[in-house]
């Protein structure tokens, strides 16, 4: 009977223990999930960029209230993606370490979130000036997708690099209108 | 003996199910990380200084490092342009995980919050900061955030202080600061002359931000010198809404000047100052130099 009953409690804590949620990991689906969609971004694969997004998905970069679909998002990144002759994320860093991090959590309220750190890098086709701008997502998994996505990052590195590019532009414009006059 | 490899299992199962937590949404960590975001927002650079190692690397959307002190440099320079800021309690979330290499991070997610003094517009920023802690200290910190909301808004303000403005209202605000101000010593016309972050240097050193400021540090001059009396000599052409003027100060100093008894004696200095009148005309910047010896000598004092 004792027996029985240690071989019970053996089992009991066992089966707790395999059913326990793991808080924090670097390896799970839903990072592989993310790992796809970075791919995807930088394959420019963007009705497979879709897929990993719940259709009702909500994308907010640099902004806490203004949410845009994924369609939305693949517009302005596209657009981003057009002014560029390079793009991507830095896989090594100049010491030869890993330079994009995932990890997995469980918040208290019982989400889950992957989040992404990675150098972007690239190159303006315009002058072929090189931008560097480091980005953290983090994103919410529901089955598999992402419901949720908030990025931060310096875009305003990209914005003024463009509108450098722009007024250069308008300057040799007008040199050359004041040549014909 | 099956009894004892039974409770021998239970007990091994037991342990290898205690895996190490690495996960938190409390600890010593997260408390002394939101202690630094007190310290930022009040403004208190020593203790939010001290909450980092020496030696600790700074990365602010970028790739390159900058030490602590770099950084509170360059947000006091930042911050001079808000009447408030700090990052906003509502909303914000941190968490501390232990990685798969043992580190320890602190996660955290705000809006960064702050109101400009030049024209009261409100900004929020999200901002993303990850940090490393070893021992209590932070060792790493990276920041996430898009700089522009900022910039363009500083960017914006600039442009509108650069707004040509008439050259006649420049002249009209500097006669009228010289004559009603300066002369007769009446501060109830800086109100309509000077904008709301007026800021004057008095030979490189900042020594009012305000229309009240400026006024108790005239006093002293007013006191000191009752016919405290600004001649124009030269005017400079206006440029950017920018005029310079040569002028000459003279004064009896029949009043106490700094907690000096009066001298009795009469000065004489000449001075260059640089306006700067913003958008609706109104001056925003003062340059004053002068030669603040050739004062003291005049009253009597010498270097020893």
């Amino acid at each position: 009977m004792k027996k029985l009953f240690l071989l019970g409690l053996a089992l009991i804590l066992f089966n707790a223990c395999q059913n326990k949620p793991e808080r924090f990991t670097t390896t799970s689906t839903n990072i592989d999930d993310v790992k796809a969609l970075i791919a995807d971004y930088e394959a420019g694969n963007w009705d497979s960029w879709a897929t990993h997004y719940a259709d009702t998905a909500k994308i907010y970069h640099n902004t806490w209230d203004n949410g845009v679909s994924p369609q939305e998002m693949a517009e302005a990144l596209k657009g981003i993606i057009a002014n560029m002759s390079s793009y991507g994320f830095q896989k090594k860093d100049s010491n030869g370490n890993d330079d994009i991090f995932y990890e997995q959590t469980l918040s208290d309220d019982g989400n889950t979130w992957v989040n992404f750190w990675g150098d972007w890098r690239g190159t303006l086709a315009a002058n072929g000036q090189a931008l560097e701008i480091p980005v953290h997502l983090t994103c919410q998994m529901v089955d598999g997708k992402i419901v949720e996505e908030y990025g931060f990052y310096d875009v305003s590195k990209y914005v003024l690099a463009m509108q450098a590019i722009e007024a250069e532009k308008a300057e040799a414009e007008e040199a050359s209108e004041n040549k014909t006059m | 003996m099956r009894k004892l490899f039974l409770l021998g299992l239970t007990l091994i199962l037991f342990t290898s199910c205690q895996k190490q937590q690495r996960y938190f949404s409390e600890s010593p960590e997260i408390d002394a990380f939101k202690a630094n975001i007190s310290s930022y927002n009040n403004g208190d650079w020593e203790s939010w200084k001290t909450r980092f190692a020496d030696t600790a690397k700074l990365y602010v959307n970028s790739n390159k490092s900058m030490s602590a002190t770099d950084l509170e440099n360059a947000q006091k320079q930042l911050l001079s342009n808000f009447s408030s800021y700090g990052f906003q309690d509502k909303g914000s979330f941190a968490e501390m995980v232990i990685d798969s290499t043992d580190e320890t991070w602190v996660n955290y997610w705000a809006t960064w919050h702050g109101k400009l003094k030049a024209n009261d517009k409100e900004l929020d920023v999200p901002v993303h900061i990850t940090a490393q802690f070893v021992d209590g200290k932070i060792v790493k910190v990276y920041d996430y955030y898009d700089s522009g909301i900022v910039s363009n808004a500083l960017a914006e303000i600039e442009k509108a202080n650069n707004m040509p403005v008439e050259d006649k209202m420049i002249d009209d605000q500097i006669n009228k600061f010289v004559s009603e101000f300066l002369n007769k010593h009446d501060a109830s016309v800086l109100d309509d002359i000077l904008a709301d972050n007026f800021v004057r240097y008095m030979n490189d050193v900042k020594e009012s931000t305000s229309s009240d400021g400026l006024a108790t540090n005239m006093k002293v001059f007013f006191t000191a010198f009752p016919d405290f009396k600004i001649t124009l000599l030269h005017r400079s052409p206006i440029f950017n809404n920018t005029r310079f003027v040569h002028w000459q100060m003279t004064g009896t100093n029949t009043g106490e000047f700094n907690g000096s008894p009066a001298t009795g004696k009469k000065v004489k200095i000449t001075g260059l100052s640089r306006l700067h009148f913003n958008g609706q005309g109104k001056l925003d910047e003062e340059d004053v130099f002068f030669d603040q010896l050739s004062l003291m000598q005049q009253l009597g004092k010498t270097l020893n």
